[in-house]
């Protein structure tokens, strides 16, 4: 599940494998889109308080429309065969794949620096928060490790 | 490591954008690879070599220099 919904799609696979695999992405977010809006709903009703209920309420048709809007995108640039062809190709070829991770390496990288240096003056200025980004770049660390273990395991 | 793919699409008069459409790269592949900018994988490697109907050594070639598995 994880493979065919996060990792990048496998050079040489053909347009059918790859219409597969753009099939069961769109399905997943398309259960996950209704199921949010389902839960705001719900979340809606149950508020006593006027402004959180509306609060939920924007956040429902937030999702709903913006959700719908990419459903039948999606869904409509599934059956186009030449466009999928052409995102085949850009999606399964090497260079990119290699500039994408190398682009999310250094934006990674930069972001734990910019967080270094956040603590450092946070630490330097006793503030309370600083304590929020120790537990937030603890999680990064954790996240990436449990993430490299699984990936380990799958491919 | 050097290779003759612009060489060798040249003599079958192909385009850069013809060549990339056959081994399904995108254009800016197939100028970074004729370049030497970049080094493609074994899978292709392969498939380029498939296409010219050579051997991948024919098609990359080993600098001195480069350490070669025996």
């Amino acid at each position: 599940m994880i493979e065919k919904l996060f990792t990048a799609p496998k050079a040489g696979i053909t347009d059918e494998e790859y219409h597969e695999k753009i099939k069961y992405q769109t399905n997943f977010w398309t259960s996950i889109i209704v199921l949010a809006v389902i839960i705001t709903m719900i979340l809606a009703s149950l508020q006593n308080a006027s402004d959180s209920r509306s609060f939920f309420h924007g956040f429902s048709a937030g999702i709903f429309c913006g959700g719908i809007g990419s459903i039948i995108i999606s869904r409509s640039l599934l059956h186009n065969r030449k466009y999928l062809h052409k995102n085949k190709i850009k999606a399964t070829d090497e260079r990119l794949q290699e500039i994408s991770h190398q682009a999310n390496t250094i934006t990674v990288t930069m972001l734990l620096i910019v967080s270094y240096i956040a603590i450092c003056w946070a630490t330097f200025y006793w503030d309370r928060r600083a304590s929020y980004l120790y537990l937030g770049i603890i999680f990064i660390y954790l996240f990436n490790s449990s993430v490299r273990y699984i990936l380990n395991k799958i491919l | 490591m050097i290779n003759r793919i612009q060489e060798l699409r040249k003599a079958r008069k192909l385009t850069q954008a013809e060549f990339a459409s056959e081994i399904e790269v995108t254009r800016q592949t197939v100028i970074s690879l004729e370049k030497g900018k970049y080094n493609a994988s074994l899978l292709l490697a392969h498939r380029i070599a498939a296409f010219f109907e050579l051997p991948i050594e024919d098609v990359f070639i080993f600098e001195k220099g480069e350490k070669k598995i025996d």
